[in-house]
């Protein structure tokens, strides 16, 4: 099926002109950052509409990648971009422009480096998108190694009073994975040419060149997933992080990552590799194990929303590594819902630390007075411990069953982790919830309607995708 | 006869350009920076025209031979040349000092390059040669009034004596052994111990000329205190000069050789890269850092044409054009950054320059990122078509080092725009030449839109490689 319209460039293109708008802008004033985020918001929007118009000519059966678009580009060597998508690409798609909504809705009142920050974002979006469209190796690579550049303005701004450090990290250890990818697809490209994505996963990890593809892919995806030994850099990142948008693009490495494997992962991996698959269980559940206890016992709230989506994030890595179709297909979905999820809860959050600055008091007890807060805070918090409210319930349970099935004593130290993961924001709500007669935050610090309708909708949708999981598209 | 004065016009043209100047210097009362630049400009895009008329024209093809590949690399030298020219009379401008003697070392340069670069035989190389010493020692030179030179030209003297000797010796090693000079006669002598040590002096000139390193000193350190002007004109020019030189000598004259050559070459690049890149990162006068980026990016040049072969010569090309123009867009955003008149050149000093001055930052940025191939900035083409060529030539080995070496001159650049966009502004900066920003942004939109078709603004360069080559 061929797309007479061009949808999937314009959707990777159209961010690139929100941003060159964004930069033209006015930005002083009584305006200052209004304009640049109105043009980013109008944006993002404008993918949505676009994307949710892909929805409805793809065929959600059809597992291969559609909507095929092929453009010449070099010829020393030859090398082509291709785009093209499934409904579990276009689903992460889709949770990127919704998550950036929710962010851009978290920073609507920023006056401070709000242009930049726009800009860098729309960069992000265009980047990650084109990640996610790329249906050959070469158009793969240029999109996994150019979203660094956005990422790392984004963390030079916004990563707090330790960044010169976490930036040498961040941009060293992402730079050296990107490099190994490079390595991996042009040893790809020696062998077979530039091929699509779907012909990798047959034909590129054939004989003994073809360990050294894929330990450099394995590598390149797994420094982007918060496993040891590269947990620690991500950690910092996310902890120092301040900006709730950053915070949001920031938690997209690990998914980019994840999304690497599922296009990249052998067809006969699980035969081949059963040990390689052994060492990863036993060490993303440790992981996660020691990630999810020290999120229970730090007290930032930003930690915990940071080991919460950790723990998710290896249990997908995990379940993508069982070789099992059908639970790829499910993370897509489960990751619709986790994202949207992680986005609402970290912008509730950081409007609820910004009134606890503001103040100068705790915000203990807090949501007994924020009625609007406390009801869509409860929501995604709920969402987020696994209740059946959104496509996160239904699929997470499909992955956790397929795992128990595979081994049990690595299944039960899993359900462990998950249930520690889920208390740790549990504790966070009850924090919130308690009775504290010396807040000083009342009804007046309460979200504003119109954010509350949004996050009501946001909440809206969550519950929609467990109904069904396409429930918007039509026909 | 006329024809033959017809067909050397681009370099009469150029040495016309030299009394010119001196006698409009000697006798015009009013002259500012731009006279000169003026003048310069009207010689040399004379001389432009005049090259791409006569592209295939010899008088003497014995001593020099214009062919598609010779009007390439001078078509590059000079249009290079023009650009940097203009650029650097927007300093003389500011400075308000007279810009006499740069124009006329240039332009003198400019007409030795153009000469090497036709040149088909070793004598006239060596002859020319210490004529290139003298003009280039005398640009690294001018400005000595202000007292910062000395280092930097007693290290170039001691160089070029050197290698001008080492060169000679060479020359004499071969009409000895070889008995010719020719470089058509060169390719078919029989090799001795003679020739083999003759062909390698000489190219290890040529490795001075383009400051590959072990023979980088004098290119860091003239760089480090030499006006920004001639740093400009020292990085931008010489490249494809003796690119060019590397390609009819070692290539053609020395092909017999080869081997052992390569040997040398590899050597020379090895060393380029991992000294650029592992110095780099340890400095704190971003000139400096930049030649031994500039250091680093001649040895990936050395190394992708060590082979000498149609795809690695027109990878290696491909490379360093793309080079070339973020190494101007870096060195024009140099032109930017002055504070109370003076031209800074301390890392510190630019401490939160995006804060005043976010266009230009942006630009130092994405020139940056090219540099070191992040797509989908142009660079990452550059990147590939070199790792493409090792790829090809199964020289695993070397892509490691490659890219090992690349991580550390990532480095070496987040230091500097870590400086530019995070850390708290030190200085006041003064208003940017509107020109300066004009000339950043025509060199951004190459940048940026050149990798959206490439074929468009490389296609004639690489018919002239690979018909020629």
């Amino acid at each position: 099926m061929v797309s007479p319209v061009f949808l999937l460039p314009l959707i990777v293109a159209l961010p690139l002109f929100g941003a060159l708008f964004v930069l033209t802008a006015r930005d002083t004033g009584v305006v200052r950052g209004r304009n640049a985020f109105n043009v980013c918001i109008f944006t993002v929007i404008s993918n949505v509409i676009l994307l949710w118009r892909v929805f409805m000519v793809l065929n959600e059966k059809d597992r291969n990648l559609q909507l095929l678009q092929k453009f010449d580009w070099l010829s020393t060597p030859d090398i082509n971009l291709v785009f093209g998508v499934d409904t579990f690409s276009l689903l992460l798609i889709l949770a990127l422009h919704l998550a950036i909504l929710i962010g851009l809705v978290g920073v609507r009142a920023n006056t401070e480096r709000q242009m930049p920050l726009m800009v860098f974002a729309l960069l992000f979006l265009s980047m990650s998108t084109g990640l996610f469209v790329a249906a050959d190796i070469f158009s793969f690579y240029i999109f996994f190694e150019a979203m660094l550049l956005p990422l790392f303005m984004i963390l030079g701004m916004f990563g707090g009073v330790k960044r010169q450090g976490m930036l040498q990290r961040f941009f060293l250890y992402n730079f050296i994975g990107a490099l190994l990818l490079f390595v991996a697809t042009m040893l790809i490209y020696y062998q077979f040419g530039s091929i699509s994505l779907e012909e990798v996963r047959r034909t590129a990890f054939a004989g003994r060149s073809g360990v050294y593809i894929w330990t450099a892919v394995g590598l390149s995806f797994i420094s982007r997933i918060p496993i040891w030994p590269f947990h620690y850099w991500i950690s910092s990142i996310n902890s120092a992080i301040r900006n709730p948008l950053a915070f949001i693009i920031m938690s997209f490495m690990p998914l980019t990552a994840l999304y690497g494997f599922t296009r990249f992962l052998p067809d006969g991996f699980w035969d081949m590799g059963s040990f390689y698959i052994g060492i990863i269980n036993i060490v993303g559940v440790i992981t996660m194990l020691f990630i999810a206890l020290i999120g229970f016992i730090n007290r930032e709230t930003q930690y915990k929303i940071f080991a919460y989506a950790t723990v998710y994030n290896i249990m997908y890595l995990l379940g993508i590594f069982t070789g099992d179709d059908l639970i790829v297909y499910n993370i897509g979905y489960a990751l619709f819902g986790f994202m949207i999820i992680i986005s609402a809860l970290e912008v509730l959050s950081a409007y609820i630390k910004q009134r606890e600055l503001e103040a100068d008091t705790s915000a203990r007890g807090f949501l007994c007075r924020a009625r609007r807060l406390s009801a869509v805070y409860s929501f995604m918090i709920i969402a987020a411990v696994g209740f059946p409210v959104s496509a996160v319930f239904v699929n997470n349970f499909l992955i956790l069953a397929r795992l128990l099935g595979t081994n049990v004593k690595i299944g039960a130290l899993l359900v462990c982790t998950l249930v520690i993961a889920g208390m740790t924001l549990l504790q966070e709500l009850f924090r919130l919830k308690a009775d504290n007669n010396t807040c000083r935050l009342g009804k007046s610090d309460d979200i504003s309607r119109s954010m509350f309708g949004f996050m009501l909708f946001v909440a809206f949708i969550l519950l929609m995708s467990f109904v069904k999981p396409l429930w918007f598209v039509v026909g | 006869m006329l024809q033959d004065w017809l067909i050397l016009l681009p370099e009469l043209l150029l040495l016309a350009f030299l009394p010119v100047a001196w006698l409009v210097n000697l006798y015009r009362e009013s002259k500012t920076a731009k006279t000169f630049f003026t003048l310069s400009r009207v010689f040399l895009a004379a001389a432009i025209l005049c090259t791409l008329i006569f592209y295939n024209r010899s008088v003497w093809p014995d001593w020099l031979r214009n062919t598609r590949l010779t009007t390439l690399f001078k078509m590059l030298c000079y249009v290079i040349g023009l650009i940097w020219f203009y650029l650097s009379s927007k300093w003389y401008l500011n400075k308000n000092r007279s810009s006499y003697r740069f124009y006329l070392l240039c332009m003198g340069l400019l007409l030795v390059y153009g000469l090497l670069i036709s040149s088909r035989n070793l004598l006239l190389f060596g002859l020319l040669f210490p004529i290139w010493a003298l003009l280039t020692g005398a640009l690294i030179y001018q400005h000595w009034d202000e007292g910062r030179m000395t280092r930097a030209v007693k290290i170039y003297a001691a160089s070029a004596g050197l290698f001008g000797g080492l060169l000679w010796a060479g020359i004499v090693l071969l009409a000895y052994y070889a008995g010719t000079l020719s470089y058509a006669g060169l390719k078919t002598v029989p090799l001795s111990a003679g020739t083999y040590a003759g062909m390698a002096l000489v190219t290890s000139c040529c490795l001075f000329m383009l400051a590959a390193a072990p023979f980088h000193l004098w290119f860091v350190s003239a760089l480090e205190k030499a006006v920004l002007p001639v740093c400009g004109f020292l990085t931008l020019v010489p490249l494809f000069a003796m690119f060019s030189c590397l390609l009819t000598l070692v290539g053609g004259a020395f092909s017999a050789a080869a081997p052992m050559l390569r040997g040398l070459l590899l050597a020379s690049a090895v060393l380029s890269f991992l000294i650029g890149a592992l110095s780099a990162g340890g400095q704190s006068n971003f000139r400096r850092l930049f030649a031994f980026v500039s250091v680093f990016n001649i040895g990936l040049i050395l190394f992708g044409l060590a082979d000498f072969k149609a795809d690695s010569v027109l990878g290696t090309f491909i490379y360093a054009l793309i080079y070339i123009m973020s190494i101007t867009g870096i060195y024009t955003v140099f032109l930017g950054l002055k504070s109370r008149g003076d031209y800074l050149d301390s890392l510190e000093e630019i401490g939160g320059l995006s804060a005043e001055k976010p266009y230009l930052s942006a630009s130092a940025l994405i020139f940056m990122f090219s540099l070191v191939g992040i797509p989908p900035l142009l660079g990452f083409w550059g990147r590939l078509a070199l790792v493409n060529t090792l790829v090809s030539a199964e020289r695993w080995i070397d892509m490691v080092l490659l890219l090992v070496a690349v991580i550390f001159i990532v480095s070496a650049f987040l230091r500097v725009i870590g400086t530019v966009y995070f850390e708290p502004r030190q200085k006041t900066f003064d208003r940017t030449d509107k020109a300066i920003y004009i000339c950043l942004l025509i060199n951004l939109v190459l940048v940026l839109i050149a990798i959206i078709n490439p074929h468009f603004l490389f296609y004639e360069a690489q018919i002239a490689l690979l018909g020629t080559y």
